[in-house]
């Protein structure tokens, strides 16, 4: 079983939350699985809309006292072409 | 058969105030886009080009808002560590993605700056024709 990175960002503002899952994610590799902890309303909305735009797996989202646990696994990152 | 070239998708926001809570707002549009792997082009103009100053980057923190309530909410915000400085989301930015920050030529003529006399985030100063580049390739401009 793979090792899961928590990461408490229980009292950050947005966007507090995601750029630490972001820059997790970003150090680790595929198959990972993250457990962001966040107090942050807004996360609610925006952390599931990243994870599926940026190809990864929201695997459950947990109600806590006052915080929710989004539980992350790292899918393989997407390729764009470059522009020019 | 034509195939249509897949473009990468570029966001480009001209910042024209120099604000706190205009700074603040242009690092959170942009951690939007860097988190999804947007890059970002910013070409700052009039206030914005005074407050990325060497001397005014990192020490400018006097919120401006007509709203009394929001400014002590979003000063103590700022005072208890809760908010991100835009300094430093700005420079995070900067190593999770791509973002560039370009100052307006002109405004840096008018106040005698040279490149050296702003902070690091900026990477160049540059005239509307580089503007008009970035927003022909990103189809769209923020404005701040």
């Amino acid at each position: 079983m793979s090792q899961k990175i928590v990461i408490d960002a229980r009292g950050a503002y947005c966007p507090g939350p995601l750029m630490e899952l972001v820059k997790t994610i970003k150090e680790n590799t595929i198959g990972t699985v993250v457990e962001l902890l966040s107090s942050d309303e807004g996360s609610i909305v925006d952390i599931p809309k990243w994870v599926e735009k940026a190809n990864h797996k929201m695997v459950e989202i947990i109600e806590d006292d006052g915080f929710r646990h989004f539980v992350v696994e790292i899918g393989e990152k997407k390729q764009r072409r470059r522009r020019r | 058969m034509v195939v249509e070239e897949e473009y990468e998708p570029l966001m480009t926001i001209l910042i024209k105030n120099g604000t706190y809570n205009d700074f603040m707002t242009l690092a959170l549009i942009a951690s939007g886009a860097v988190a999804i792997d947007m890059p970002v082009r910013i070409f700052a103009m009039n206030d914005a080009v005074w407050g990325l100053k060497k001397e005014n980057v990192g020490h400018d923190t006097i919120v401006v808002s007509h709203n009394n309530d929001y400014a002590h909410k979003l000063s103590d915000a700022l005072n208890g560590g809760k908010v991100i400085p835009w300094w430093d989301l700005l420079s995070d930015l900067k190593d999770f993605g791509e973002l560039k920050i370009t100052v307006c030529a002109l405004v840096a003529d008018i106040l005698e700056l040279k490149k050296e006399d702003f902070h690091e985030l900026v990477d160049d100063i540059a005239g509307v024709a580089n503007f008009a580049s970035d927003v022909e390739e990103a189809h769209n401009v923020v404005t701040i």
